[in-house]
């Protein structure tokens, strides 16, 4: 758990051309290509994110076994890939079935009796997260497991390449795949919340519980579901990042910050705000890095998020509160 | 009468909804001010503004002719304006004596709080202010353990001894029996020999016990202004009062 | 009448706190001659854990401010210490033929930067120890504390610090060591000779008695009820005059420096530092001894730091899994025991009780003296 909180940012190994742009010359290809690169990152923060974005951008809730529950995602995929050798996409709705389930136990045993002590809460999620990589570990050992990608998702997309047929512009096929899960399951979010009933219910009750219990709206059903379906996109992101690198009991660890910081950026009132903190951080990250180096860029964008939320605490995209 | 306290064209916005529209008061030395107007005419908003709580728009505040609009609320503080807010605004874990013990005049810096002594004259401060608020035999419990009213009394009895030259009062009566809103009056009437008042009221036998000039506040702006007498028998406020209870029946 | 009111007395010496005390130190005196070595170094060690935790719980547990930096000052203090020992030795010690620590050589440094070389030197170390954590955590302090950022907002700052600092010293591989961090530190000398552990583990003990009898003293004032006033409704207390900012960047940093000290003092006990001191599992580890032991109760953190540590002493040798059983137990505590251990504890045992006066007033004396 402490030697995981010390690994670089995890798409360091992933960026194309790092090892190719290794003049210093300020190389307009090269800054096309980790623009592209951080559109990759973005996808890994959105996907991340997005779970966050609802159980503490719209119900409040600090978990901080959130990094977890993409673990637990990441361990399903595995499973599914052990037992059944089914292509990774296919087990995509059983690691979120799975961390669901996981998340309503969490819900109906944790969350519930700590509803409105936003401390304990933070301190019962700390205690799960420890649980459950205990648990994880006990049941699997801490040896790192791996996943493969479907085939027909790997190698790149050739944007441009030199006369030697060397990629100059290319992405991963495998990280646009993660951009457009994410950006897949952002647009299937906000339609469930902003266009069903449930939805509108959701929204009711995280606005105004004892009003939305008066319209007869079962409170507790709500919270349970929500809770489980951020639980859940956290799954979905555990399982197709399981992909990228190696499973391991503490790989959760490493998303939970930057998680954080992409909704607390973006703001947490509207889901939209998720979109626009992982694109802000992400294509910072990457540009800063480019420039500099990855870990400058990492401080640098923390620091920067710092200054935002000192100024401007309620995020980017906030509806402006009455005073 | 020297004006220790004026409000020019005051203006409050809080996001795009206007809640002071341009007010105007003036409160002199020893003054006892009385505002009334229905619900959410901006009673409290004004005083907010005063002590630096609610951002001023437009418009200005003066406090001895020195410009304190936007100050932040604890430079206001020790300029010498005091406030007692709506609801009793106090420290439920602390006990009486503490609470009053914190509102003390005094020196409020960081070395001062951690090398003060609790001297006889400040322990003999804080008796009297017990004692004139009727909370002596509850010093040394705990404000979660009293009643409303008597949390009412604890603020009272913080701003008291604030000892600011002017102190502000919200609703001090809110939820009094008529005893105690009657010692109320009389506590005010004897602070106001050496102080100035602003108070906020809604209960109008209270209003004329202790009223000197009543401002009439209506949707952010001043409705009227004089005395009890001409106050109860304009026009302009007895239609904003038509339907309500009309304020000359007694509480 | 004000006779009761006349008679109270704030700060007064308390006889029931400093028996319980006195006896409890006695034990702490007696330890390192009834149990082994490794006892001692992990008492040593769990005791600065303690004192960390105390700085803690007087910005967390009294002033309400949740903060996983505390880690982070800590490590700072440590290598400050770290590249002192580092670099008195290092000209004896390494193999190399230079005066330079092993970590710069193998990462290809010629000369000893010019900002850790006046590290050498004994009075410029400690003045680092104390002065770069209070230093950090003034210029934060001053940042965060003067706007309206309130409450998780905070606490989500301090994780953002935690973690860039952790990237930080990690990617600063030449300067820090990097991953590793500064490794094979020498023992601390008394002019030129090594002191040895029973002696660190006396310092350590004087340290923490130290830092808790001062935070009681700090908190038993007037200064004392203005934190908890702040915990408890900061804006009221502005509108008294208070400024809030102020009280708090003091607080802030105050501890931040006792921090420092004790990870300073941790460096010579250790022989290493590292990283993983800065990184966030560490810093919430310290926000869990203050949630454990109990909230303002300054002793409860210390207690929960202690315990812990021995229990995971104890479980590491039975288990592998001994992290699962620290986990239940944070859960457990949270969820049933949510005021920390001491609250456990009989009334007349916690602090605030323990603190008062010998004589204290009582509700039959106000009475009695007002008849």
């Amino acid at each position: 758990m402490l030697d995981s909180a010390l690994s670089l940012p995890l798409w360091q190994p992933f960026l194309l051309a790092q090892e190719e742009a290794a003049t210093e010359t300020f190389n307009a290809v090269a800054l096309v290509n980790q623009t592209l690169n951080g559109i990759g990152i973005i996808g890994i923060l959105l996907l991340t994110a997005l779970g966050l974005a609802i159980t503490f951008g719209v119900m409040r809730i600090i978990n901080l076994a959130h990094g977890e529950f993409i673990m637990l995602g990441a361990y399903v995929t595995f499973l599914m890939q052990d037992w059944f050798g089914l292509d990774l996409l296919l087990t995509i709705p059983f690691a979120f079935l799975g961390t669901a389930i996981i998340g309503a136990i969490t819900e109906l045993t944790i969350i519930r009796r700590l509803y409105g002590r936003p401390l304990e809460t933070l301190l019962a999620t700390w205690g799960l997260s420890i649980v459950l990589q205990g648990v994880v570990k006990l049941i699997f050992t801490a040896q790192l497991k791996y996943v493969r990608a479907p085939a027909y998702l790997s190698g790149n997309i050739m944007l441009l390449t030199d006369d030697a047929g060397s990629p100059l512009v290319a992405i991963s096929y495998y990280r646009m795949f993660i951009v457009l899960i994410a950006l897949a399951l952002l647009g299937l979010t906000m339609y469930l919340f902003y266009g069903t009933p449930w939805g509108r219910n959701v929204r009711a009750v995280t606005q105004n519980r004892e009003m939305a219990k008066c319209l007869g709206i079962n409170t507790q059903m709500v919270d349970l579901i929500t809770f489980a379906y951020g639980c859940g996109l956290a799954g979905v992101a555990g399982s197709v990042i399981s992909a990228l690198k190696s499973v391991a009991p503490p790989m959760g660890q490493d998303y939970l910050v930057d998680a954080w910081m992409v909704v607390v950026t973006g703001g947490v009132d509207k889901l939209i705000g998720v979109l626009a903190g992982s694109v802000l951080i992400g294509e910072a990250n990457a540009i800063i890095a480019y420039l500099l180096n990855d870990p400058v860029a990492r401080v640098l964008v923390l620091a920067a998020i710092i200054v935002l939320i000192r100024y401007r605490p309620e995020g980017l995209f906030t509806v402006q509160k009455r005073a | 009468m020297d004006v220790v306290l004026s409000v020019k064209d005051l203006q409050v916005v809080f996001s795009g909804f206007r809640a002071l529209k341009g007010v105007n008061l003036e409160v002199g030395d020893r003054e006892i001010v009385t505002i009334i107007g229905p619900n959410g005419a901006g009673k409290s908003t004004l005083l907010d503004a005063i002590v630096g709580k609610s951002p001023v728009a437009s418009g200005h505040v003066y406090y001895h002719g020195r410009d304190i609009t936007n100050k932040s609320p604890y430079e206001i503080a020790r300029m010498g304006i005091g406030r007692k807010f709506q609801n009793p605004n106090v420290y439920n874990e602390l006990t009486v004596f503490e609470n009053i013990l914190l509102a003390l005049k005094g020196a409020h810096g960081i070395l001062d709080s951690i090398t003060d002594k609790l001297t006889r004259g400040k322990k003999a401060k804080i008796g009297e202010v017990l004692e004139r608020t009727g909370l002596l035999e509850k010093a040394f419990d705990k404000v979660s353990s009293l009643s409303h009213g008597q949390k009412q009394w604890v603020e009272i009895a913080m701003v008291i001894a604030q000892d600011p030259s002017v102190v502000l009062l919200d609703e001090p009566t809110a939820g009094m029996t008529a005893d105690e809103t009657y010692m109320t009056g009389e506590i005010i009437k004897s602070i106001a020999n050496d102080h100035s008042l602003v108070v906020i009221e809604h209960d109008m036998e209270f209003v004329k016990q202790i009223a000197q000039r009543i401002v009439v506040l209506h949707q952010g702006e001043t409705l009227a202004e004089g005395s009890v007498q001409e106050v109860q028998t304009n026009p302009k406020v007895i239609e904003v009062y038509l339907g309500r209870e009309r304020i000359n029946v007694a509480a | 009448m004000t006779d009761a009111v006349m008679g109270f007395r704030q700060t007064t010496f308390p006889l029931k706190l400093a028996l319980i005390g006195g006896i409890g130190l006695l034990i702490f005196v007696i330890l390192p001659f009834v149990v082994g070595d490794f006892q001692i170094s992990l008492m040593s060690k769990l005791l600065l854990f303690g004192s960390l935790a105390i700085s803690l719980d007087l910005v967390w547990g009294f002033t309400g401010i949740l903060s996983f930096a505390h880690g982070v000052f800590f490590t700072l203090g440590g290598y400050a210490m770290a590249y002192y020992l580092k670099l008195n030795l290092s000209a004896e010690n390494n193999t190399y033929g230079i005066a330079l620590p092993d970590f710069m050589v193998w990462n290809g440094l010629e000369t000893l930067p010019w900002f850790i070389a006046p590290l050498q030197y004994f009075p410029v170390a400690i003045a680092a120890m104390i002065g770069v954590p209070a230093l950090f955590a003034f210029i934060i302090g001053s940042f965060i504390f003067r706007s309206k950022v309130s409450g998780v907002y905070i606490t989500i700052i301090t994780l953002a610090i935690s973690s860039a600092l952790t990237t930080f010293f990690v990617s600063q591989q030449a300067y820090t060591g990097g991953t590793n961090g500064i490794t094979d530190i020498s023992s601390l000398s008394f002019f030129g000779t090594p002191i040895p552990l029973v002696g660190l583990y006396f310092i350590i003990l004087a340290y923490t008695v130290l830092v808790l009898a001062f935070s009681w003293w700090l908190t038993q004032s007037n200064f004392g009820l203005i934190l908890r006033s702040i915990n408890e409704n900061e804006k009221r207390i502005a509108f008294l005059g208070y400024d809030v900012a102020r009280f708090k960047i003091f607080i802030w940093t105050l501890s931040a420096a006792m921090a420092g000290i004790a990870g300073g003092l941790f460096v010579p006990l250790n022989k290493f530092i590292s990283p993983v001191y800065l990184a966030v599992a560490f810093g919430t580890q310290v926000v869990i001894w203050v949630a454990i032991g109990g909230r303002g109760t300054l002793i409860g953190p210390l207690v929960a730091a202690i315990l812990l540590g021995q229990v995971q002493n104890a479980a590491e040798k039975v288990t592998q899994d001994w992290q699962l059983i620290v986990g239940i137990l944070l859960l457990v505590v949270v969820l049933f025991i949510p005021s920390g251990l001491m609250s456990l504890l009989p009334k007349q045992f916690s602090l605030s009780e323990l603190s008062k006066p010998s004589g204290a007033l009582r509700r039959n004396s106000v009475k009695n003296a007002s008849q």
